[in-house]
């Protein structure tokens, strides 16, 4: 049984097919409905609008029949464990679930729960998002041919993002050099464990930079205490217009969305000519119809 | 009474570390003696333990005793008297009852057949409750175990703060979590004098204090669950909910540190933190799981694979935890308890748990 667990651990000729194979259905010249009469349960623990939806669009299009299964009202929300919750939907016959929950790991146990779905992970806790670095690195490719010797810096709250850690495993794949930006609240010295260097001055960490990808900071992280003020975070980590400016002329800016406009990165930034963050949604189906084929 | 005589083994006394052969004459439930190979009168049932070590009974600071599996565990881990929480269960192994030494923000009370107050597994609610608990019961002789950890820095952590927890997206926590809270109760405690145990520390900072804080005379134990004596945090690869423990796992200096202190007589003992999860918490996340495990039946050979001597394991299976509980147990001589633990220190095995002069638990021979 196939799965897509983590980006950690793939191979890079592997990354590359996929990656060719979107293309392909990226450019219409796919017609086959390799999923015509399964059904794809996307299996959503939290709240998400467009990984749950670009699944649901590239399962509908391979012929899949699709379920749509969120927490609310579900048996979850009356103590149901996770692993009961995928032994009774995958009972029901799915050939793949799209699973994404609050637990780092939950996709590793549902794949180790049952034996009859293919699982992929659209999100763990704060491990992996596989499929949005499939895509980010999609993205990229798309404008740059190769990202052999390409210089990306991730800024913002790592410590929590599935997204960092999928991309700095799946852009180091592709021969990219990553590094990460942030106050240490945000980018503990452990994460060096990765293997990537850790920046603290944003303007250092942006210069020469190929590209630059933003990461969501929910605003309850003022809350607990890991910055001070929204204000004081946009002044010292936020991609604002007069750093975006100092950006190599071809550099790229992504985000994985939803954007806080004005927190992480400024609004004419996010709209601006460097930006692909819609050209990211707009590829995440074509990936994602990559990785449901690949499943079969 | 009939008697019982374990012949052909070797004694080992933990408070004097001497391992010497004797045969143990048992009558009812005390040992009558301790003779010469050979020298005990016939007449009496015999035990072979030939090629053994006899020790006084095990004495577990934190395990449990709610089931039938949890009593045959600790028998069979050697464990002849358990400090557990909860209702009393049957007789053996020897049950010593722990109440809380906290009630939320309030200061816990001794209830009806325990002896000893114990956080188990939770932070005291502040340092200033901690202090009121240590003057209240200072002058009492009554057992004080504590949890050192500070909340507000565990947050929502997980697994220990290092490159494992960093990979796999876990939460971490910080060494502080458990050292600044060590650093804050050792003030106290030398300010306030008394006497205080701290439970299952796990990491270098915690363990530096400690040390120097005995060295300056204070009146202060403490223990490490043997998990982290035997693992680090690589064992959570893969979100083994095997290292779904508390306190958490940690980088491989910390178990080295605690693998030190237990060989310095920085730690007082070993505990199993024998702590059974219901089947449904290990169908969560890694994190979304209660933390805990059933370790008892291990200690003693996974003790064994450090390197420490013989006599330095028993004592602190034996006459550390009774020292720090205040128990009669943990001795091995004429009149004491007939609670023995008979080990194959070779294979690291328990092979008879003896309480109250009657075999409970006979290991198979590897």
């Amino acid at each position: 049984m196939k799965h897509l667990l983590a980006i950690e651990g793939l191979d890079r000729p592997f990354v590359e097919r996929l990656l060719d194979r979107a293309r392909e259905f990226r450019e219409g010249r796919v017609r086959e409905r390799p999923l015509a009469g399964q059904v794809v349960a996307n299996l959503f623990f939290e709240p998400s609008t467009r990984t749950r939806t670009s699944f649901e669009l590239a399962a509908a299009f391979l012929g899949a029949h699709v379920l749509n299964w969120t927490v609310a009202g579900s048996s979850a929300s009356k103590g149901e464990s996770l692993l009961d919750t995928v032994r009774n939907l995958a009972a029901m016959g799915p050939r793949v679930l799209v699973l994404r929950h609050g637990g780092s790991g939950a996709a590793a146990l549902a794949a180790a729960a049952q034996k009859t779905c293919s699982v992929v992970n659209a999100g763990d806790g704060q491990h992996e998002h596989p499929s949005q670095a499939l895509l980010d690195a999609f993205t990229l490719r798309e404008r740059w041919g190769s990202l052999d010797g390409r210089k990306v810096t991730i800024v913002g709250d790592v410590l929590h993002s599935r997204v960092a850690r999928s991309n700095v495993h799946c852009l180091r794949l592709l021969g990219a050099k990553v590094q990460l930006c942030g106050p240490a609240t945000l980018v503990p010295d452990e994460l060096a464990a990765l293997g990537v260097p850790l920046l603290r001055d944003l303007d250092r960490a942006l210069d020469g930079a190929d590209a630059v990808m933003l990461l969501r900071l929910q605003r309850e992280r003022m809350a607990e205490a890991l910055f001070p003020t929204e204000a004081e975070y946009h002044a010292r980590w936020g991609l604002t217009a007069g750093r975006a400016a100092q950006l190599p002329r071809h550099a790229l800016v992504l985000h994985p969305g939803p954007v806080n406009r004005g927190l992480e990165i400024a609004p004419e930034v996010a709209d601006g000519s460097a930006s692909v963050i819609l050209e990211q949604v707009e590829n995440g189906v074509a990936v994602r119809k990559a990785i449901l084929e690949w499943l079969q | 009474m009939s008697g019982l005589v374990l012949r052909g083994g070797a004694v080992v006394d933990p408070r004097t570390g001497a391992v010497e052969p004797r045969d143990v004459v048992v009558r009812g439930t005390r040992v009558e003696a301790l003779v010469a190979p050979g020298a005990a009168a016939p007449g009496a049932e015999a035990l072979d333990v030939s090629g053994l070590h006899v020790c006084p009974g095990f004495i577990d600071l934190r395990g449990s005793l709610d089931a039938d599996d949890d009593r045959l565990d600790a028998l069979a881990g050697g464990f002849t008297t358990v400090l557990a929480e909860g209702r009393a269960g049957a007789a053996v192994p020897r049950a010593v009852r722990c109440a809380s030494l906290f009630d939320g923000q309030g200061l816990g009370a001794l209830e009806a057949g325990t002896t000893v107050l114990s956080s188990g597994y939770q932070a005291p609610p502040s340092l200033g409750v901690l202090r009121r608990a240590l003057l209240y019961w200072r002058d009492t002789g009554v057992p004080l175990l504590v949890h050192a950890e500070d909340a507000s820095l565990t947050l929502r952590g997980v697994l220990g703060a290092g490159a494992t927890a960093a990979g796999l997206g876990l939460l971490p926590v910080p060494e502080a979590a458990e050292a600044a809270a060590v650093a804050g109760i050792i003030e106290v405690l030398e300010e306030c004098g008394g006497a205080l145990h701290l439970n299952h520390l796990s990491c270098a900072g915690s363990l530096r204090l400690v040390r120097e804080a005995k060295a300056r005379g204070l009146k202060l134990t403490a223990d490490a669950a043997i998990a982290h004596a035997c693992a680090d945090d690589t064992l959570a690869r893969g979100y083994a909910q095997a290292a779904r423990i508390w306190p958490p796992l940690r980088p491989a200096k910390h178990r080295a540190a605690v693998v030190e202190a237990l060989r310095d007589g920085t730690l007082d003992a070993v505990s199993s933190d024998h702590r059974p999860v219901q089947a449904v918490d290990r169908e969560h996340t890694f994190d979304a799981n209660a933390p805990g495990g059933r370790s008892a039946r291990d200690v003693f050979g996974r003790l064994c694979s450090l390197g420490l001597p013989l006599a330095r394991v028993i004592a602190l299976l034996t006459s550390g935890p009774a020292a720090i509980a205040r128990l009669e147990a943990g001795a091995l001589g004429a009149g004491a308890l007939a609670d023995l633990t008979v080990v194959d220190a070779a294979k690291g095995q328990v092979r008879y748990t003896l309480v109250n002069g009657m075999v409970h638990h006979r290991g198979q021979q590897a």
